[in-house]
């Protein structure tokens, strides 16, 4: 939505557009240059008081303290006002907007985000009236709403939209917010599982370590004492226990060892 | 053998006990896990009070001016109370509040332009069937008692919080001792 078009859709035949621009939060010029292919353009404050079917564009900073007293310039009844706000849906402070345009006896019609420009725009649409006006459809093309319907029983339907689409609203809030606390805790409890594993994963690095030197040792042990059975020393040494309990044997085993040795010399 | 406990200490405690309690007894009782109340403590100072509103299962923001109490208070944040740092005049959340309480912070606003801005502002954020619930003397006139403590009368609260939309619900004083403050209760209605 181009905000020429907004105003298009509100101005009445013959209707004046009347800005009030915060120099601070100036509309993007070329929207100013813009809307003028809409209708005539005069400054609000030095333009006359507006009639119905003018269009009040004002430019403001929601947060801004000034915004009450802006909004109070507007006066006669059934005056479209629209509020240029440079701040996206998301971002609009509603408390503030809602207690400013009540005080200003302002009634809700329309919101709607302007196509993106050089920064973030909304135009929140409201009028100056005394009684209920027929709110406009989120996104519509404003001929969705017929002139006659019943104010009584939008009032009714509104509350019915206020009451329960809030407190579902906030529910479905607490519920993603508890699913974002959960998985926060999920993440934080497989950091340290990942954590442990490491941990794990180290000790049992260190174990494999300990038990390749353990084999390691056994092997050369193994190797050592194979080695010291089969010395010239070894086998004299066990052929002389040998022939203490039985002398024909130790002698024989004896014989044998001092030929093996007699052969390694040779 | 556990920490003495300080007669000043204690009786903070007691009083901050107090208050809690007179302000259940406004904003009710109930707090839902899935669709806590969401409340405002603005002029959070140390965070006593959010803490203690978020142990009751509420969703509580917490505002203060100073950075230092601000950080004191996340060090101790109970979990679901959220701290900033921003002027009471100048607090303004894409949401509004079931409930926005000022205990003994408007007191200390010695200039009236402040004040009032400070007051109309917190009134923004209630919403629709809220509460605006704001620490004074229940008073016919102001007072001055030092360099930094004002009260202002029940008339100045009128003058301000009636117009934008709120019915005043009364006086609940704090009945703590000799302390003479209270809550002023205000409900949105438009």
């Amino acid at each position: 939505m181009l905000v020429r078009e907004l105003v298009a859709r509100y101005l009445g035949t013959g209707g004046t557009i009347r800005v009030d621009a915060d120099p601070e939060v100036l509309a993007e010029p070329e929207v100013l240059a813009d809307i003028q292919s809409a209708g005539p353009v005069v400054d609000l404050q030095g333009g006359g008081d507006p009639v119905p079917g003018d269009v009040v564009l004002i430019s403001a900073d929601p947060a801004a303290h000034t915004l009450p007293d802006r909004l109070a310039l507007v006066v006669a009844q059934d005056v479209t006002v629209m509020l240029v706000l440079p701040v996206s849906a998301a971002d609009l402070p509603v408390g503030r907007l809602a207690q400013a345009a009540r005080t200003a006896r302002l009634a809700f019609v329309e919101i709607a985000p302007i196509e993106p420009g050089r920064s973030p725009r909304t135009v929140v649409v409201c009028r100056t009236s005394n009684r209920p006006v027929p709110v406009q459809p989120y996104l519509g093309d404003g001929s969705a709403v017929p002139d006659e319907i019943d104010l009584a029983g939008q009032g009714l339907r509104i509350g019915w939209e206020w009451g329960l689409g809030d407190a579902r609203a906030r529910a479905v809030e607490e519920r993603e917010l508890a699913a974002l606390t959960r998985v926060g805790e999920l993440e934080q409890e497989l950091t340290e599982v990942r954590r442990s594993l490491d941990q794990v994963g180290r000790e049992l690095e260190v174990a494999r370590e300990v038990a390749e030197r353990a084999e390691l040792r056994a092997d050369a042990e193994a190797r050592r004492r194979g080695a010291l059975q089969q010395s010239s020393t070894f086998l004299v040494g066990r052929a002389m226990l040998t022939m203490r309990r039985h002398p024909v044997r130790g002698s024989r085993q004896l014989l044998g060892a001092i030929r093996r040795s007699v052969r390694k010399l040779t | 053998m556990g920490e003495l406990m300080t007669r000043d200490a204690g009786t903070d405690e007691a009083f901050d006990a107090m208050r809690l309690g007179r302000v259940l007894d406004v904003v009710g009782a109930s707090a839902s896990v899935v669709a806590p109340l969401r409340i405002l403590d603005a002029g959070c100072g140390t965070g006593w009070f959010a803490r203690a509103m978020s142990g009751c299962g509420h969703l509580v923001d917490a505002i203060d001016s100073s950075e230092a109490a601000i950080e004191e208070c996340r060090g101790q944040a109970a979990g679901r109370d959220r701290y900033y740092t921003c002027q009471l005049d100048s607090w303004a959340p894409t949401y509004v509040y079931d409930a926005v309480v000022a205990l003994d912070v408007l007191v200390h606003l010695m200039d009236d332009a402040v004040w009032r801005d400070s007051v109309v502002n917190l009134a923004a954020l209630v919403r629709l069937t809220g509460f605006l619930v704001l620490t004074d003397h229940d008073a016919d006139a102001d007072h001055r008692w030092g360099d930094d403590h004002q009260t202002r009368s029940r008339q100045s609260y009128l003058d301000v919080v009636l117009p934008l939309g709120f019915s005043y619900l009364g006086f609940r004083p704090y009945r703590f001792r000799d302390n003479a403050a209270g809550l002023h209760v205000f409900r949105r209605i438009a």
